[in-house]
Parts: C-alpha cells; structure tokens; sequence
C-alpha cells in the first residue's frame, strides 16, 4: 500500500509538471525529480570529478558476456562447397563455384576475458547448403536410398539443397573487429532436403525428403579481420546416412560479414 | 515431431540465455523491498519503467535520443534521515566489489556525496549503480539501459 502511495504521489508530482515548457530530470537524495529549470553551463563544467576507473589494475579479470560484437562468427556468412567422394567418379559429382553455402545467424553470444583477446563464440542460425551438378543428372529415393537420374529434354539447371538449424561454436584467440583466429564445431540440425531441376522454357520439378543425417557435425577455422571473415567448414560425415546415398566428405569455404 | 521438439527446445535455450542484471543488486533491492513490507519506516522502494518515464516526461520522449528514451528501468531505495542503513552498507560494499562494479566517480554535487558505479550489461547498455547521501539521508539509484556517464552527469546536475 505504501509502495503504491508513494507511486502515486510521485506520479502526481510529476504529472504536475509535465505542462511546462522545459521538462528537467534531476537525481538527487531526493530520488529522480522532475523539474521546470534551465540548466547553466557552469554546472556542466564542474570539476570535482575524480575516476578512480583501473585503480587496482585488476579489471582485466573475470568473464564478460557479450553479443555479436565480440563474437568471431558474423551475422551472415557466404561460402562454396566442395564434396571429396569416398568413391571417385560417384553420381555426385558438383560445380564447386555454384554450389552455395548461405549462413545467417541472426543471434549470437560471446564469452570472452574483460579485454576481449579471447573467449568462446556462439550463435544461432539458418544455413541452406546448395549442390549444384555439373551434368543433366537429379536423384530420387529408391527404398530409401539415393539414386542418381539423368534427365531429358534442355536442362537449365539441376540442384540439391538441405537447409538446416545452425549451431556453431567457436574458440577466438584475439579481437574479431581486429584480427582474430577462431577454430571450432557446429552442428546442423538438417529440417529439409530436396532436389529441383530447372529446364529452359521455365519449368520446375522437385522432390523432397531424401535420407540425409539429421545432425551434420563439422569443424570450422577462421580467420577474422575488421569487418570479414574468412572461413573453412569441415563435413566429415557428409551429407547422407550411411549406406543410403554416395558417401562423401564435404569441404566449405567462404566469407564471413 | 523429434525434430520440432529438438528444434523448439534449442530456441527455448537460446532464449532464456539473454542476459540479466545484475543479481547482487537484486537481492538487495529485494531485501529493501521486504523491510517496506515489514513497516520499516524511513524505506521506500521506487520502480519507473522506461515507457512510463516517456508518459511522465512527454516533452522529453519526443526528442529522439533524450535519455528518456534510452533508460529501461530505474530503481530506487530511499532511506530517510532516522532510518536504518544497514541496507545502504550493505550496497555500498556491493558497490565496491570490483567483480561486479567499476568505479567511474566519487564527486561532490550541491553538498551531496554522489559515488557512480557501472557493469557492463548486454552489448550496448550499461548499469549504472548511484549512491547519494547527504546528512543522515541516503538514495540508491541503479539505472539500466543505453547510457552513459554523460547522461548521468546531466541527471545529477539537472540538465
């Protein structure tokens, strides 16, 4: 009750105030005030202040918890894969310059020591892996597994895409607004899978759910400078169960902004 | 349906991982809270939020970058003249543990003894812990959001 009466005494005191012209906030023993005063350049001169900030020299201790300013891994991230086939001359064969690696992390979080020269890095994303074939081929599931399809007619273009949770994590060593060196995992919780093929004249196939991994677990290495990252992503079990689609190791590389 | 719930679960971390403020000041604010309850006389406890200092000073608010509309919330503890201060030590050695707080000033502003503190709170805001005394009377102020010690300056000298 009185928590409410001094509430709405102070409401009142302010409310009382509100018609004027210059509105002042002003803290003192007294609690925020409210006043209705011009304020002097005198005051705002005032020199008695004395920082007694890094007295001990102890500051550097201890854990900050921060956002993506001090997070090695950036917003958004631009990268192109590469698959090293366990068998040579396998159904996947791709155009490494096509074959796209979108990533957005729209939130991280950062632990680092007090001056920011080294901490853990985390974040939460979206990342859609592209697989473009060179040649007129597409796949389709065959009691479940994968099996390649060429394709007839004027192929325009021919992809496989899964897109997925992005978990990364990652240990920097330096400033990442300055220059930085990270390594680490992530892990993609895949949610889609599937194949498209684009003929010319505008025609569109797809086929969804192909048996790919769940979690696709990998290894980054990074390299920060200012505003750019550049990356290195390691798939080392690929991206298809075992036993139900070519088995591969899949390589990134890529950008970071 | 494994995949939502994992997938649900992990955005769920991820959002109760925001950070929080700081918990020493808290459970003294807490504290000061129950000695109201109580019927300690000389304590009052006083929460604004950010939205309602814009209610509270309009004029204010339609400047873009007042400080009115960068503050989250303030709380206050005021001890009158003949109230007990065991509250008050107490924030004042919080205050001092450097784990939490860094010491920006200690000045002397119209006869009151103002000691300003701060802790880095998420990326861009900052906590600002003030202790004013004066006389016997006393006031805790901790101040959450997009400021700075400028912005504290002009709230203490009235700007």
């Amino acid at each position: 009750m009185k928590r409410i009466l001094v509430f709405c005494l102070m409401a009142a005191g302010v409310l009382s105030f509100t018609s004027a012209d210059a509105q002042t906030l002003k803290l003192g023993v007294e609690g925020l005030t409210f006043k209705d005063t011009t304020y002097h350049d005198a005051l705002y001169a005032h020199s008695l202040i004395s920082v007694k900030k890094n007295m001990n020299g102890n500051k550097n201790t201890g854990i900050v918890i921060g956002g993506s300013r001090r997070s090695s891994i950036r917003p958004f991230e631009l990268g192109w894969n590469m698959a090293d086939l366990a068998i040579p001359g396998d159904f996947f064969d791709i155009n490494s310059w096509k074959s796209t690696q979108v990533t957005i992390n729209p939130f991280n979080l950062s632990a680092t020591n007090r001056k920011g020269t080294f901490g853990l890095s985390m974040a939460l994303g979206i990342r859609a892996n592209n697989y473009s074939f060179n040649d007129a081929v597409t796949m389709e599931k065959v009691g479940g597994s994968v099996n390649p399809i060429n394709l007839e007619g004027n192929v325009k273009k021919s992809k496989f895409t899964t897109a997925a949770i992005h978990i990364p994590m990652e240990i920097t060593v330096g400033r990442p607004y300055k220059l930085a060196f990270s390594v680490g995992g992530f892990a993609d919780l895949n949610f889609n899978s599937h194949t498209k093929v684009k003929y010319k004249g505008g025609k569109k196939e797809k086929l969804h759910r192909f048996p790919v991994n769940f979690i696709q677990a990998g290894f980054t290495a990074r390299v920060s400078c200012r505003y750019l990252s550049l990356y290195c992503n390691w798939y080392p079990g690929g991206v298809f169960k075992d036993g139900r689609g070519p088995k591969m190791q899949v390589w990134s590389v890529g950008i970071g902004l | 349906m494994k995949r939502i719930i994992i997938v649900f679960g992990l955005l769920l971390f991820w959002c109760t991982a925001a950070m929080g403020q700081s918990k020493e000041f808290m459970e003294l604010y807490g504290k000061a809270g129950e000695a109201l309850e109580k019927g300690e006389e000389g304590i009052t406890t006083v929460e604004i939020s950010g939205k309602m200092l814009q209610e509270l000073v309009p004029s204010k608010a339609k400047e873009r970058f007042s400080i009115v509309n960068r503050i989250e919330i303030i709380r206050q503890i005021k001890f009158a003249e003949w109230a007990p201060k065991g509250i008050f030590e107490e924030m004042e050695r919080l205050a001092a543990d450097k784990r939490v707080y860094e010491q920006m000033s200690l000045m002397n502003v119209e006869g009151q003894r103002v000691a300003v503190y701060k802790a880095p709170y998420g990326k861009l805001k900052s906590e600002y812990l003030i202790l004013i005394s004066k006389g016997g009377a006393c006031l805790v102020c901790d101040i959450l959001g997009n400021v700075s010690m400028k912005d504290i300056l002009d709230l203490l000298y009235g700007k």
